[in-house]
């Protein structure tokens, strides 16, 4: 996935292991179990981020409408996705700070 | 000092809580519901510390009046005011808070809701924790791209 690029795919990673980059910077390492690609698909906006592979990895992804359609038959899914965001938002503030 | 809310802070909270993204998407009666979890007001000085970083967290808070800055170290991340909520970060994830609140105006208001009644109404309502769900996404562009500059 590249930054200013359009797309609203959710990605699950399934295994392996990603690094989510800006320019040079590494902003976060994600691994099984994690997700990206929520801003875009939440704000509709270009994607916020570079997200590349670092060993070999396989993603799920979920399209924008399939996403609501699992919100809406699983609301509590939305409870663990602020949880990580929050965390994520956490490393980030101290990573701007540093 | 922790005062009790009066009638007109009631009216107050339904009318900013309806014009307050989060809280938009969510129906009158939902919205009445959680501004009666609001269960206090306080008032601060210019310069006055709400929250410190590292605290524990108890309360959620909304600005009604004035604003505050939100500051890591010496730097300031943001600055909010009236109709902006925050401390919402350290009740969702259950750490200490990530940062520290000062009171930017003398006589600036908050109104403070407790963690319980957030996690609560996070749990029984789908609406907000998607509300939740987007704010937070949309701060963690802000700071993505705070951080690439």
């Amino acid at each position: 996935m590249s930054k200013g690029e359009e797309g609203s795919t959710l990605y699950l990673i399934l295994d392996g292991l990603v690094a989510v980059r800006s320019g040079n910077r590494v902003l976060a390492n994600l691994g099984k179990g994690n997700f990206f690609g929520e801003i875009a698909l939440f704000d509709k906006q270009p994607r916020s981020a570079d997200v590349v592979a670092v060993s070999h990895t396989t993603c799920l992804g979920i399209t924008a409408a399939s996403f609501e359609r699992i919100l809406q038959k699983e609301p509590k899914i939305v409870l663990g996705i602020n949880r990580e965001l929050a965390r994520r938002l956490r490393n980030a503030n101290v990573a701007l700070t540093e | 000092m922790a005062l009790s809310l009066d009638e007109a802070d009631r009216s107050q909270i339904a009318k900013m809580l309806a014009e307050v993204p989060l809280f938009a998407s969510l129906d009158n009666k939902r919205i009445r519901t959680i501004a009666s979890s609001f269960a206090r007001k306080r008032y601060y000085d210019a310069g006055e510390v709400i929250e410190k970083e590292g605290d524990n967290p108890v309360v959620l808070y909304l600005i009604t009046d004035g604003s505050v800055e939100v500051r890591r170290g010496k730097k300031t991340l943001s600055k909010l005011g009236p109709g902006k909520f925050f401390g919402e970060m350290a009740l969702i994830d259950k750490q200490p808070r990530s940062a520290t609140v000062v009171a930017a105006e003398p006589g600036t208001k908050c109104l403070l809701m407790t963690v319980w009644s957030f996690r609560a109404a996070l749990e029984t309502d789908p609406k907000l924790a998607m509300g939740v769900m987007r704010e937070l996404a949309r701060r963690l562009r802000q700071t993505t791209n705070a951080l690439s500059e």
